[in-house]
């Protein structure tokens, strides 16, 4: 009986073939538009990252600079994403959980970093690290830190460029939390804490993931940012990014494709997990 | 503008959701479409109005072969169970609508949408929005839409399902009254068996994909040729029995065979009695065409009756619907010795 | 989940330790940037934005921002239509495909358009390559998904009665596309709309890379940073930076209007 119903309502919501006259048409622009734009880049960048062959691609990829450049960029973007997830899943806890003074301002700039253009967040950081400032020296002085031309300035721009991402991903979440489930374990008599760590932080983790991978994923492909803050010294804080462009000025493609490949490669990966994550989340 | 359907058949798949469909409606009509989630009654209404498409067979409307037209095609007005009305647009916006695509001239497009406000009685609510107007309300507003172009027919898909009860009511005279003084051709699709009844001039039983019965609300009720019919519509008492000669015996008890049944004599049959034409007596008492005695294993309290279950010598439960006022004269109780007789009854083909 | 004072102690700390992190992170950098804009006094900055070729880097990165616009809410729509009415095989594989631009490193985009339309390129023949034409490519390449990952959700969840009772009434699709889908999809198309503007102005990897950063011919305003801080032209680099800045924050308090909008329409 389910099954007739079931049936019938699938039958029901099929579209009409007729009122689908110019369906293929609207179809095939569509995918043809989505196969020329997107999917014949990701083939380019495949085909001619091994048009080299495989030992060619191997050669260009093995690089010292290419190594480092690689190394570099996926550090910075990992320890960035730690945490963007930490810090990004506190804020958004903060803003759903409580009132303060200041707070719709505070989640009026959550998307900032959306709207500013990279170089520009480049610029402030320097502006604001910058040598010359008594900041940069009290961080040097004190902490032995450097922030422009050095790694943790790096770490900082990628911050400040994927601040939102975990955010916006874990708010929803948290809004539509029911109430009555932390209620309930309350009456059972369970704390705060341990109440969050059962009840609220399983709902919420798949959106932790799955905002922390689309930063991390994000991150990897920054360039405008980087190139003001971290200077461009290979070895040190030279990024995937920064060495592909240096390579295509260059106008040593081989080199440039190789390091593409790897870096899309693992953009893409990254992109297939938060995909995963999230259909795990559809059916759990 | 009568309707016909030929042979109309729906495959979905592997299965057929409607299977080999004829029926013939007639102009001014309003018939209904009784049938259970899943039967098909709402595929077909939409294969009636362009929605679906038709597989096999012919659709006419008023003589006119409509089997491949797009729904923009066809002139049927259609109201669907909800969220149908256009939520950007007032009550009087999107009653025009259909006019608007007509390009009905401005002057006479108001005229017809304070017309048919009015006939919805919703004379002051042109303006307002969807989200401002309650589930009844909303539902008005689309019958009038759909009846502002002056469609030949209207069609309906559990219109009024998902309203409250009271509204319901209320809205099914409404559109029964709208729809004789118009005199245009409808067909509703329902699961509800009262709203059948109350509205219907017939009403079509569909059961997996299949037209089972076609017949007026009281020949379905009385003498309904399926026992699926009768099960579906009302409560049922089930007996077997054998027709012969001009009787009808149920074990050893023997009834006078009701007319036209000739055609069943010599075989088995099912004997259908609906409750109320069940008596309920204390032991003793005379009652016409006796079925037994036996004593009262449960009553039900159901409004304006009772709902007496009486198990019988031999075994057989009968349930009978008793006035709470004999209930009262007669003592009947729980345990109580009663005998049991039936006033009217029906054969039908025993499908054992 | 509701809100409540913050009253224990806890609270109050994570209450600091939030807006300390977004204190830092975020309002410091922004302040410095305002700050220098008052340091020297606005005549040299108004000096330097209005040159010549902070005009024309201008120009360009406007220009560039609007086709952008223009094109993807256009197929934005389009797209976004197709992967949500109709079923047809390796749709959940094109719809993934959606998502790509984000994750595509800007200097990869560029690369491609070399490898595709440079000097030895495949199609080398069309001179698209170094040219405003490249720039445009690969910004509508970049904010593609806006408009569609917008308007996707909205068009689910609009219930096919609606079109399905316009069809009834006599409306041809097209008809039903224009008075009744559009205006309903119209708040996502316009936030997506926001989205894509906000980036298209801020592209920089990918356009110097297609385009070739030639100064008076393939310079946006981004471009012209970048050159302005090779050349020690900080005065430049500052002014123009706080210019697309301003311009940016202006586009946030648009997108934080709309959602509010679109938020007070859906209840």
């Amino acid at each position: 009986m389910q099954n007739a119903a079931r049936l019938e309502q699938e039958a029901v919501n099929a579209p009409h073939p007729q009122l689908d006259l110019s369906g293929w048409g609207l179809r095939g622009t569509a995918i043809v538009y989505l196969l020329v734009m997107i999917a014949l880049p990701v083939f380019v960048v495949f085909s001619s990252g091994l048009q080299a062959g495989l030992s060619g691609f191997w050669d260009n990829v093995s690089h010292p600079h290419a190594v480092s450049a690689l190394r570099v960029t996926l550090v910075t973007a990992a320890i960035m994403t730690v945490i963007n997830v930490v810090m990004g899943t506190l804020t958004a806890y903060v803003l759903v959980s409580y009132r303060f003074p200041g707070k719709n301002v505070l989640d009026a700039l959550i998307d900032l970093p959306f709207a500013i253009p990279t170089l520009v967040t480049g610029i402030m950081l320097v502006l604001l690290y910058g040598p010359q400032t008594a900041l940069a020296g009290f961080l040097q002085d004190r902490f032995d830190v450097r922030v422009l031309y050095a790694r943790p300035g790096i770490v900082l721009a990628l911050l400040f460029i994927c601040y939102p991402f975990v955010i916006r991903a874990v708010q929803p979440v948290l809004v539509q939390l029911d109430e009555r489930q932390p209620e309930a374990a309350y009456t059972l008599g369970a704390s705060g804490w341990y109440t969050f760590r059962r009840i609220v932080f399983p709902a919420i983790r798949p959106a932790m993931l799955s905002g922390g991978m689309l930063g991390f994923a994000r991150a990897l492909g920054e360039f405008g940012a980087i190139v003001i803050v971290a200077g461009n010294i290979p070895l040190r804080t030279q990024t995937a990014p920064v060495y592909i462009y240096g390579k295509v000025e260059a106008g040593n493609m081989p080199a440039a494709s190789a390091v593409s490949v790897v870096l899309l490669g693992v953009a893409l990966i990254v992109t297939l997990g938060v995909d995963w994550v999230q259909r795990g989340r559809q059916h759990g | 503008m009568s309707i016909v359907l030929e042979r109309v058949t729906k495959i979905y798949g592997t299965e057929q959701v409607v299977r080999d469909l004829s029926l013939t409606i007639e102009p001014g009509e309003l018939f209904v479409l009784l049938g259970a989630s899943g039967s098909g009654k709402s595929t077909l209404l939409r294969m009636i109005a362009g929605l679906a498409a038709t597989d096999r067979g012919r659709i006419y409307l008023n003589e006119r072969d409509v089997t491949h037209l797009p729904p923009q095609k066809r002139g049927v007005g259609f109201v669907f169970q909800n969220y149908s009305l256009f939520q950007h647009l007032t009550a009087a916006q999107n009653i025009a609508f259909g006019l608007d695509v007509k390009r009905t001239p401005r002057r006479e497009k108001k005229q017809r949408v304070q017309e048919l406000l009015e006939l919805i009685d919703l004379p002051e609510h042109g303006n307002r929005r969807p989200a401002q107007l309650s589930g009844g309300q909303q539902q008005r507003v689309a019958l009038a839409r759909a009846l502002a172009p002056k469609p030949d027919v209207l069609l309906l898909d559990e219109p009024f399902g998902a309203l409250d009860v009271n509204i319901r009511t209320q809205l099914r005279r409404k559109l029964r009254q709208i729809q004789q003084q118009l005199g245009i051709t409808a067909i509703l699709v329902t699961h509800d068996q009262e709203e059948a009844f109350e509205l219907a001039d017939r009403i079509g039983v569909i059961e997996q994909g299949e037209l089972l019965e076609v017949g007026t609300p009281v020949q379905l009720y009385r003498h309904p040729k399926e026992a699926f019919t009768a099960n579906f519509i009302g409560q049922a008492n089930w007996l077997s029995a054998q027709r012969n000669g001009r009787c009808v015996y149920v074990d050893h008890v023997q009834l006078p065979a009701p007319e036209n049944t000739d055609h069943l004599s010599g075989h088995d049959v099912d004997l259908l009695i609906r409750p109320e034409s069940v008596v309920v007596l204390p032991a003793g008492y005379d009652v016409l065409n006796p079925l037994g005695q036996g004593i009262v294993e449960q009553i039900e309290f159901a409004g304006t009756h009772e709902r007496v279950t009486v198990r019988l010598e031999n075994g057989t439960r009968i349930q009978a619907m008793v006035s709470l006022v004999d209930i009262h004269e007669y003592n009947i109780q729980h345990q109580s010795r009663v005998t049991v007789g039936v006033r009217d009854y029906h054969l039908l083909p025993c499908r054992a | 989940m509701a809100e409540k004072r913050a009253t224990h102690w806890t609270a109050v700390l994570l209450i600091v330790l939030v807006v300390a992190y977004a204190g830092i992170l975020l309002i410091a950098p922004i302040t410095a940037i305002v700050q220098q804009a008052f340091v020297d006094g606005f005549q040299p900055m108004l000096d330097s934005i209005t040159a010549p070729d902070a005009q024309e880097a201008l120009r360009l990165t406007a220009i560039i921002a609007l086709a952008t616009a223009a094109i993807n809410t256009v197929m934005g729509i389009l797209v976004a239509w197709v992967l949500v009415r109709y079923r047809f095989p390796g749709r959940r594989f094109i719809d993934g495909l959606v998502d790509l631009p984000f994750v595509m490193s800007p200097v990869i985009v560029g690369y491609v358009v070399i490898v595709l339309f440079g000097r030895e390129g495949w199609f080398a023949g069309l001179s698209i390559a170094f040219t405003p034409r490249a720039m445009l490519l690969v910004t509508v390449f970049v904010s593609l998904p806006f408009v569609v990952r917008e308007v996707m959700p909205v068009l689910r969840a609009m219930p096919p009665e609606q079109e399905e009772a316009a069809y009834t009434l006599g409306a041809s699709r097209l008809l039903t596309f224009r008075r009744i889908i559009l205006p309903t999809i119209r708040p996502a198309v316009i936030y997506g709309l926001v989205l894509t503007l906000a980036r298209a102005l801020g592209e920089f990897g990918a356009a110097a890379v297609a385009g070739g950063g030639v100064q008076g011919y393939t310079e946006n305003a981004t471009i012209y940073i970048f050159r302005s801080i090779h050349d020690r032209n900080d005065t430049g680099a500052y002014s123009m930076a706080i210019l697309l800045g301003v311009i940016s924050v202006v586009v946030l308090l648009s997108m934080n209007i709309l959602k509010q909008v679109q938020s007070r329409r859906s209840q």
